[in-house]
């Protein structure tokens, strides 16, 4: 028997900074490679002169748009995804207690993206967050109350979540082919993501959304796990069922909405990320979402590193890349779990 | 006094079904009454509808003067746990975590601490005989294992009011006994029990009353001795039973009466 309980303090400790390496290192390494070939010294020149030291030589003009100007929202971007889709993805998978619950999958990213494209046909680029957060909402408040009607069986519930995600990727295309297509960014960009547009501007819309979400999802930790035990169960022991799933619904959409407005629909972060980190921090919640929250920005920034390399100078959609990689991944763990109740 | 429990007139209709009609039953402080009846007799709808799960279609249940379904799910779990039979399954948490779950309900009380929490934690691991299981995933444990962590979620949980549906379904013998004693000795603190069983035997010798429900509806109610007759649980049952004195122990004992075919040797 395999007991895949949960871990000790000081494993946790360890796999913990263990992930925080891996972040850092994906983040160095974003700084450095690319189209533009900078070195340590430039990159590190530029960042500290931000938040003002003087470290070495003055930094070329060109290092400094590169590293400030470029890289760097982008990999805040990328951080911010990465915290948003994995949380969500947990969150989700704690209140439907469906391992295969995922905001993409459940059609959220794809509600959010009609909004994204929406919003940026009728008000300019600068409300893509905006409609996407809305629409994002709505989708969560849909998805909601199709749960609500009858508790339908889990695996249904997932199957309805892609038809709609499938319905709502069609409307991206309508959102997107009604408008002026020089305005509004292309549909792959929406359903397969990418974080080359990346500004400062964008990523602070979008972190001011992620930051509320993410803050109310990792806050019902608790109750997260108290509904592990089942729905019956965490009315018994005081949790207010269906109040807290709208709460998470709607977390999850803002959050979500935000991420999708910004970079588009990125597959997979929100399924493979709260898997491995069961895998090696356990399934409590508190420790889960933490772990989320450092390896999903790690997956995120190196999915989009390998976006820009692999076939330089041509930039493909960093969802190619998270479904290349997370796809066979996940078959791979899904078949070791096999017999195992999830 | 206000009973803890009352039950006054209650039905629950679903689908144009009755489950349960009439129910009428009152349980105070220091009680342990049992409930018994043949499978789909409404036992479990009555645990539901006084743990505040269903809300009668007719008639009243209050606990300490106040409908379970008027109270906020914070407060109701102050009041009243419940054990569900074999609770999930999947819960891949270990087994001391599932029972500090039971202590959910004080997160926000000030009186409240995490040592209290953990001695309370210990005492209802040792009250199980469980402690040895403390560090096993729960989704690995036998059913009957699984119940006598439940068991020990619903003491952590450490309400005036105890329901629980089937708490010696899944048990050993010994184990049976020792819960039985346990849960008598939880009345005998202070509190009020009622459980669901079906072993007519541990019910008469443990609970101060026993419930009889059959079709949805309250056949007899009282203490055992009382209760226990051979022409109500025959007829209840649909089988033959005998209801004699118990060889040593002060209370009636329950007996299957169906001949036992013979073979020829």
């Amino acid at each position: 028997m395999r007991d895949r309980g949960e871990v000790t303090r000081r494993r946790s400790a360890a796999i913990l900074v263990g992930f925080s390496i891996v972040l850092l290192a994906v983040i160095a390494a974003s700084f450095y490679m690319g189209a533009v070939r900078l070195g340590p010294s430039d990159v590190l020149g530029v960042l500290a002169r931000k938040v003002g030291w003087s470290l070495g030589p003055e930094p070329s003009v060109r290092a400094e748009a590169v590293v400030w100007q470029i890289r760097a929202p982008r990999i805040t971007m990328g951080i911010i995804a990465g915290v948003a889709l994995a949380c969500s993805g947990a969150a989700l998978q704690g209140v439907f207690r469906n391992p295969m619950a995922d905001p993409h999958l459940l059609g959220i990213g794809p509600g959010a993206a009609v909004g994204g494209a929406l919003g940026t046909l009728l008000g300019g680029s600068s409300f893509a967050v905006l409609g996407a957060v809305g629409t994002g909402l709505v989708t969560a408040v849909v998805l909601r109350t199709l749960v609500e009607t009858r508790a339908t069986e889990r695996a249904r519930f997932i199957l309805m979540g892609v038809a709609l995600g499938l319905a709502l990727s069609a409307w991206v295309g309508f959102a997107v082919f009604a408008g002026d297509r020089t305005k509004v960014p292309p549909v792959e960009f929406w359903l397969l993501g990418g974080l080359g547009s990346s500004t400062w501007a964008i990523a602070g819309r979008a972190a001011a959304f992620v930051a509320a979400g993410s803050a109310v999802i990792i806050g019902g930790w608790r109750t997260l796990d108290v509904l592990a035990l089942g729905e019956a169960e965490a009315r018994h022991l005081g949790v207010n069922v269906d109040r807290f799933m709208t709460v998470m619904m709607l977390a999850v959409g803002m959050t979500v909405g935000a991420v999708v407005g910004a970079i588009g629909v990125i597959v997979f972060v929100g399924l493979l990320i709260p898997h491995i980190v069961r895998k090696t921090l356990g399934p409590r919640h508190g420790i889960l979402l933490l772990g989320c929250a450092i390896l999903g920005p790690a997956f995120v920034v190196g999915a989009d590193l390998a976006a820009r390399t692999l076939f330089s100078p041509v930039e493909i959609p960093v969802g190619l890349v998270t479904a290349a990689i997370a796809g066979p991944f996940f078959l791979w763990l899904a078949r070791r779990d096999v017999g195992v109740v999830t | 006094m206000i009973p803890r429990i009352s039950v006054r007139g209650a039905s629950y209709r679903v689908d144009g079904a009755t489950i349960v009609e009439g129910i009428d039953l009152d349980v105070g402080e220091l009680e342990f009454v049992s409930v018994v009846g043949p499978n789909g007799a409404g036992k479990t709808t009555l645990v539901r509808l006084i743990a505040g799960d269903l809300k009668p279609s007719a008639g009243s249940v209050m606990l300490g003067g106040i409908p379970p379904h008027d109270m906020r799910p914070g407060a109701l779990a102050l009041l009243r746990s419940v054990l569900r039979p074999d609770s999930g399954a999947g819960v891949p948490f270990t087994v001391r975590t599932v029972v500090t779950l039971g202590r959910h309900p004080y997160r926000k009380d000030p009186a409240n601490s995490a040592a209290r929490d953990s001695e309370v934690v210990d005492d209802a691991l040792a009250a199980t005989e469980i402690t040895h299981l403390a560090d096993r995933v729960f989704s690995t444990l036998s059913t009957g294992e699984r119940t006598r962590v439940a068991i020990a979620r619903v003491l952590a949980q450490d309400t005036p009011i105890v329901l629980l549906d089937e708490p010696t379904t899944a048990l050993d013998m010994g184990h049976q006994e020792a819960t039985m004693a346990l849960l008598h000795g939880v009345a005998r603190q202070g509190r009020t029990v009622v459980a669901v069983l079906h072993d007519v035997n541990a019910a008469a010798a443990y609970t101060d009353r026993i419930v009889v429900m059959d079709r949805g509806r309250v056949r007899a109610s009282g203490p055992p001795a009382e209760v226990l007759d051979d022409a109500l649980l025959s007829e209840v049952y649909r089988e033959p039973i005998r209801v004699v004195p118990h060889p040593f122990r002060p209370t009636p004992m329950v007996l299957a009466a169906r001949p036992v075919p013979r073979e020829e040797t």
